[in-house]
């Protein structure tokens, strides 16, 4: 690289380390483990389901139920499709064929409902689900496959019916008394998660709770390190505090180096590093589903994105998870009904810095509603290879895997207007990749301004999707002159090796 | 159980204490608090025309033709040029008002709830408005002795208020004293406090070609030394008669270097005393040199974003580079002016009320010292100079006045909530709202400002880029300008806030606590 300018030379080995790091830009595909995959032999395990938990058909869809007031909770969060560790590990070949690096798994501890997040012990897995032993040959058989795997961590409370709570609520002299907050002015008696009296909070100013949950060698997040899992999505990370979160972080890189801790936090991301290696982005989801639905415009969209990216930091940005749907969500053909704009909001998640977080079923275009009906069994009839949006989803997962600059390229802005553009770039200029889309409901012809140094005038555009009509695009003079048709996206590279042996790339990187 | 604890207690201060996060250092707020300079409420007064003399026969000789004495019910009007006088007669028009007449009427100012009051000149001059000095050190008659203002500065002290003067030191009048003395005798000590020479019209160099205005040659150690360098110097004698700061006339003419002898001698003589400049260029460079301006550039992009001239997302990223560029700590010095003696009124300059009160719920919310003209309260009226200078209405003063029961909800609203005095400002990323944080390091302190200057009303979703406010919090208005039922209340979103405002509305918005039973998300993200 001996052309290398200032610019370049200031970013060099900056790019190689990123990619030695796994947790940017990957992949990750979540799984409820109760609903993706049904069980091998159902009948053996019908007796872990006892009433009042039901146990539904796989070609049953989740609907709303009623309140249970002797439990205090839904009927719907005691529905059990049945599926387990071992029947998710069956269906690893799929998230493999996709080309995820991650499998990220809802909550498997012991809790009494179906979603777990209700914990009784947090260093056992719920019976329906399997054991400590099926967990770690998922971790193994996931490592095999060259992927990683993520928890998810529920340390801001507990479920009511858990041992320590119920010695604690019974006796003033329970040595787990302080691990909650007790007292006349809470509801029920106990400080309870968003008045959910089945979730009374953990007391995490109790020094003894904090070496449970992470600070002591068999704590939770660090034994389940141990035995394979590669990182911790933390629930309501927001409830647990900038000190603790950090503390935990550190616990996490302490027992694996290289470990992910990404919180599940809905405000506004920039302060929440390094108490965190990445947030879940709710506000780019809140955004890319309004600008796919036409609420906002490209401009607006591009200035908040941009601020967006700049305040929270590239490298956070590249670990930090990109979800347009998940299991507290409606599903994205839900809130995107035009498939089109639907595309349109996926490229944006498959593009932009960050981690692209799939959740099950959206390769096969699955819908679903608010709680519980984003939650249905996963459609493996849908799943074949005929599927349209499979086809999709495999290529634009193929995208974010082949163009380094997509998983760990900086990002840069291409002013536009009525088109919202950027650019993702490396030290060599070869690894550039374009990202043009059009929210409009009608084609768009606009001049955009391309600022980067190295690109060379009338180079030509090559289309990494296939959605381009018509002639070759190609710069000139920093300028892209495109038209994009309604809801169009553009994906493009530089061609720096023009056939011929003549490149006028050849002295820059 | 018991074992297991007694082994967990015994890791507590082993394990976890390696992983202790250093707690961060407090916030700078309430350093800030305890400054008065800070988001202070500066009340202006032109001492002859607030308060009518107790006995103005008495005085009447202090008055001498061209000079004329005008009744209280009178409104200043523009007059002749008098060329023997090298001025205009209005700038000869008194009305009696003095110091000891100022001084009875102190409790107006303190009920208002203003922090400062700034005195425009009164120091020995000829003309009304005093800015063409004879001397520095005297108090004109018309006005008092420095007896009254010491009196006046107790006066103010007792009541909670700071005194800040009004300097004029580029030039002096062309009468002064030591002017003629100069000009006369090349050999005169004060030959060289002026720049006297025949390439100047006139023979002097004098402030904007104003003849009547021969300015001082800083140049001149003996100058400085007088005016701020030694013990006895203007600046310094004033500070210790109970002045706590000054406004410094046509600043920029001074220059960084001297302005920065005068603001250090200044806090040398008086800690914590205000040095704040008539500065009509951009700011930043300047706050090096003092402790903090009269913000004419906010004041510009307050006034053309309620005249539609500036688009609000243009507002709001202009604003954004000026308190970047400024630094927030002299900003919240700063005064937020819209009107004063050299503009016309706020009611003249902004007739539709809507607007007007757009444009003041800004001054009192964005960050700066608020500078409340005298009679900007009591919504007078008056063009260019000398109309602004009315004197005071003092029948106005009543409390079904609607323009003085607004202000009284300005000031409270600014009392009310320390992040409008002392918070940090962060744009909101708006486009056809204004929109931004005052924040501290307690998220609940938190106001969103969002105005709508336009003409229809507009609903938009703004990204707030604030990290502790957790989604779905419920945000209350705490200005009240806009009924309830034109703006559905907004609640806080991953990020964003949904806010729907009528033509000129403008609401403050601040987060309420939900009552959960005892559990909040803001327990560990205060």
């Amino acid at each position: 690289m001996d052309y290398a300018n200032r610019f370049d030379r200031a970013l060099a080995g900056v790019f190689e380390a990123r990619e030695a790091d796994w947790r940017n830009g990957a992949v990750v595909y979540q799984v409820l483990v109760d609903r993706f995959a049904p069980s091998a032999d159902l009948a053996a395990k019908r007796h872990l389901y006892p009433e009042p938990k039901t146990l539904r058909g796989w070609d049953e869809t989740p609907a709303k139920g009623r309140y249970l007031d002797s439990h205090k909770l839904w009927s719907h969060e005691i529905d059990f499709w049945g599926g387990d560790l071992a029947s998710t590990a069956a269906k690893l070949q799929h998230v493999q064929d996709l080309g995820a690096d991650v499998l990220y798994l809802n909550p498997i501890c012991l809790a009494y409902t179906n979603h777990k997040y209700d914990a009784l012990d947090y260093l056992a897995i719920s019976p329906e689900y399997g054991t400590r032993a099926d967990l770690r040959a998922l971790a193994d058989d996931v490592h095999a496959r060259g992927m990683k795997l993520v928890l998810d961590g529920v340390f801001n409370h507990m479920g009511r019916q858990s041992p320590p709570f119920q010695q604690a609520q019974a006796s003033v002299d329970s040595p787990y008394r302080d691990w909650f907050v007790f007292g006349e002015q809470f509801a029920g008696g106990a400080r309870a998660w968003w008045r959910a009296e089945n979730l009374p909070e953990l007391n995490l100013e109790n020094p003894a709770v904090r070496e449970h949950l992470y600070g002591a060698p068999d704590s939770v997040v660090r034994s389940y390190l141990r035995d394979g899992v590669d990182g911790w999505r933390l629930d309501v990370a927001f409830d647990i505090g900038f000190a603790y979160l950090h503390e935990l972080t550190l616990a996490a890189h302490e027992e694996k180096p290289g470990s992910l801790v990404v919180g599940e936090i809905a405000n506004y991301p920039q302060e929440w590093y390094p108490s965190v290696d990445a947030v879940m982005h709710f506000a780019l989801r809140h955004l890319t589903l309004r600008l796919a639905n036409g609420l906002l415009d490209a401009s607006t969209y591009g200035r908040m994105v941009g601020r967006l990216i700049e305040d929270a930091g590239i490298d956070n940005m590249l670990k930090s998870w990109i979800y347009l749907d998940n299991h507290d969500t409606p599903r994205l053909a839900t809130t995107v009904p035009d498939a089109r704009a639907r595309r349109l909001a996926q490229v944006l998640q498959f593009t932009l810095p960050g981690a692209p977080n799939l959740y099950y079923g959206a390769e096969i275009d699955m819908a679903g509603g608010d709680d519980p009906e984003m939650r249905a069994p996963m459609r493996w009839d849908l799943a074949t290879g005929e599927h349209p949006v499979l086809r999709w989803t495999r290529q634009l997962i193929a995208l974010k895997r082949e163009h380094r600059a997509l998983r760990v390229g900086n990002y840069r802005a291409i002013s536009g207007h009525r088109l919202y553009a950027f650019e993702r770039f490396t030290d060599r200029v070869a690894d550039t990749v374009l990202v043009i889309v059009n929210p409009a409901g009608e084609a768009v012809t606009e001049t955009l301004m391309v600022a980067n140094s190295k690109l060379m005038d009338s180079t030509r555009l090559i289309d990494l999707l296939g959605t381009h009509e018509g002639e070759d695009i190609r710069l000139g003079a920093s300028l892209l002159q495109v038209t994009v048709p309604a809801h169009g996206v553009l994906v493009l590279k530089p061609d720096t090796a023009p056939p011929g042996g003549y490149s006028n790339y050849k002295r820059v990187q | 159980m018991k074992s297991t604890l007694a082994a967990l207690a015994a890791l507590a201060g082993t394990a976890l204490a390696a992983l202790a996060v250093q707690a961060a250092p407090p916030g700078p707020y309430e350093a800030r608090e305890r400054d008065w300079r800070n988001g202070a409420i500066v009340y202006q007064i032109i001492v002859d025309r607030f308060v009518p003399a107790a006995n103005l026969d008495a005085k009447r000789a202090l008055y001498p033709a061209p000079k004329t004495l005008r009744p209280w019910t009178e409104v200043p009007k523009p007059g002749p040029y008098l060329e023997d006088q090298k001025l205009a007669a209005h700038e000869l028009d008194f009305w009696g008002g003095d110091l000891a007449s100022a001084i009875t009427r102190l409790d107006h100012v303190r009920q208002l709830g203003a922090d400062v009051l700034y005195l425009n000149p009164i120091h020995l001059a000829w003309t009304n408005h005093k800015y063409d000095a004879f001397d520095f050190q005297a108090i004109s008659p018309e006005y008092g002795t420095r007896e009254d203002f010491k009196r006046l500065a107790a006066e103010a002290k007792r009541r909670g208020l700071k005194v800040v003067m009004d300097g004029v030191f580029n030039h002096m009048g062309r009468n002064a004293p030591i002017f003629k003395e100069a000009f006369a005798n090349p050999k005169s000590t004060y030959r060289a406090w002026f720049a006297i020479g025949p390439q100047y019209a006139g023979g002097a160099r004098t402030w904007s070609g104003v003849q009547n205005l021969p300015e001082l040659n800083l140049e001149n150690p003996a100058v400085r030394r007088h005016l701020w360098g030694g013990a006895d110097s203007v600046v310094r004698s004033y500070l210790r008669d109970g002045a706590d700061g000054w406004r410094l006339d046509t600043a920029y003419e001074l220059g960084p270097a001297y302005l920065r002898e005068l603001t250090d001698a200044a806090h040398r003589e008086k800690p914590g005393s205000l040095v704040v400049g008539e500065i009509v260029n951009y700011p930043a460079g300047w706050l090096r040199s003092m402790d903090a301006v009269m913000n004419f550039t906010l004041r510009d992009i307050v006034l053309g974003l309620a005249q539609g001239d500036i688009a609000p997302g243009a507002a709001g990223r202009m604003t954004d580079r000026l308190v970047r560029d400024a630094g927030i700590e002299p900003l919240l010095k700063s005064w937020v002016v819209i009107d004063n003696h050299d503009l016309p009124r706020i009611a003249t300059q902004l007739p539709k009320t809507p607007t007007r009160r757009l444009v003041q719920a800004l001054q009192f919310t964005l960050p700066g010292a608020p500078n409340l003209y005298y009679g900007a309260e009591l919504g007078m009226t008056g063009g260019v100079d000398p109309e602004n200078r009315g004197p005071m209405r003092w029948d106005l003063v009543r409390d079904d006045n609607a323009e003085l029961a607004w202000v009284r909800q300005l000031v409270a609203l600014r009392k009310a909530h320390r992040a409008l005095r002392v918070g940090d400002f962060r744009l909101v990323e708006s486009q056809r709202l204004f929109a931004f944080e005052r924040v501290t390091d307690r998220v609940l302190d938190t106001r969103i400002v969002v105005a709508n200057p336009g003409d229809t009303t507009v609903r938009e979703r703004l990204l707030v880029p604030n990290a502790h406010l957790m989604d779905d919090t419920p945000m209350a208005d705490v200005l009240g300008l806009v009924p309830a039922a034109l703006a559905p209340a907004p609640s806080f979103g991953p990020g964003f806030i949904t806010v729907e405002l009528p033509p000129q509305g403008v609401v403050v918005l601040q987060p309420q606590p939900r009552s959960l039973g005892g559990y909040s998300r803001y327990k560990r993200v205060p």
